[in-house]
């Protein structure tokens, strides 16, 4: 199974057609920056290291079970423990250059924090399909290593 | 030198210790970690994220100032918060530095270096003393004095560095006879003011050429004057 199939979807979030104007929006982000790719490959320690790499490597595998967890609080309506990983979220995304997905989770870590549910909801829905494309877009630098 | 990292993200914990792989780094995910780290330990810098799980850097800030063995220590915020309001309250706290995330490794390795170079020139500024061409050196217990522009290393005895820094801690106040004694006796000593004179006397002989900067203030005591009169330049 790959790590995109792993993707959690919540009962509550499908609402596909409303949503699609504000994902395009945070489309002028990129879904990997290279810059910052660039960076942290500033802090490799020899010519076989690639810290860039290592770190979205270990993205790719850890993430899909802070998302899992996320959509199991946001199911229960937990907007405190989502604000905390939205946040965890958002850091992680923007350590590696994935300045849409961290975007969409800051948009996410305020409105939870603020307690607004329904707007939360909505930041969720787009965050998960934000995840979705970086995923894809990240597996295929870590293939090819080469940006889209 | 130790820089403390109080950082929940895996990721930025990487990043920045191999940002500051030079240093000797040490991690706490927590402020509650961080905390009992600092107790332990003595660190050279505190880097310092605002969010945190539990209590937020701010508390940790606040914390580190209110505690008299770390205050001095120089703090780093390091976060994504963007805020103003943000950025003002860290530094009301305390905090010596904020940086942003996402942030450029050279940009923090070059605020790092910058801070650890100007907390070394403060410390040693603060070790020493120097009131015209006459300079102190408080850990070393030494005077020397600018002789033909070069430097001279002049033997005094304890009452006498005492009398010299006493009147060195401000430039050109007067400092009557009693305070010198209690600077160089202290307190319960049971001395005529007039010996006094009779130190400043020989502290003065012993300074040769720059004898001119203790000023004796008529009826009233001494004072160390940084900048002299033309004719007292000349």
């Amino acid at each position: 199974m790959s790590a995109a199939s792993k993707l959690p979807i919540a009962a509550h979030t499908n609402q596909d057609n409303v949503h699609e104007d504000q994902v395009n929006k945070l489309s002028k982000l990129a879904l990997l920056d290279k810059t910052a790719v660039q960076r942290l490959r500033g802090l490799n320690q020899s010519d076989s290291d690639d810290f860039a790499l290592e770190l979205i490597q270990e993205f790719l595998v850890k993430s899909p079970a802070k998302l899992s967890l996320m959509d199991q609080d946001m199911t229960a309506g937990n907007l405190s423990a989502v604000y905390q990983e939205a946040h965890a979220l958002k850091s992680a995304s923007a350590a590696i250059g994935a300045m849409r997905l961290a975007q969409v989770a800051e948009r996410l870590e305020t409105s939870s924090h603020s307690n607004l549910k329904k707007r939360a909801e909505q930041d969720y829905f787009i965050l998960l399909k934000i995840y979705k494309i970086t995923q894809e877009a990240l597996q295929k630098f870590c293939e090819t290593n080469t940006f889209e | 030198m130790k820089v403390l990292v109080v950082e929940d993200s895996e990721e930025y914990q990487k990043i920045i210790s191999r940002t500051l792989s030079h240093y000797a780094i040490t991690l706490a995910g927590s402020a509650e970690d961080a905390f009992v780290i600092l107790k332990k330990e003595h660190f050279d810098l505190i880097l310092v994220d605002i969010n945190l799980p539990k209590k937020d850097g701010y508390s940790l800030i606040s914390e580190i100032q209110s505690n008299d063995e770390l205050a001095d220590v120089p703090l780093m915020c390091l976060t994504g918060r963007k805020d103003i309001t943000d950025k003002i309250t860290a530094f009301s706290l305390g905090a010596d530095d904020y940086i942003t995330k996402p942030f450029d490794p050279l940009e923090l390795k070059a605020r790092v270096e910058s801070r650890f170079k100007k907390n070394h020139r403060k410390k040693s500024q603060d070790l020493t003393t120097t009131v015209g061409e006459i300079e102190i050196d408080h850990a070393r217990h030494r005077v020397t004095i600018m002789v033909d522009a070069e430097k001279k290393e002049v033997t005094v005895t304890q009452t006498e560095f005492k009398i010299l820094c006493c009147l060195a801690r401000r430039p050109d106040q007067v400092y009557t006879r009693d305070q010198l004694l209690v600077a160089a006796w202290g307190e319960d000593a049971r001395v005529l003011d007039r010996v006094v004179d009779a130190h400043v006397c020989l502290l003065r002989k012993k300074l040769g050429p720059c004898s001119k900067y203790i000023k004796a203030v008529t009826g009233v005591g001494y004072k160390l004057t940084p900048m002299l009169s033309k004719s007292n330049a000349a």
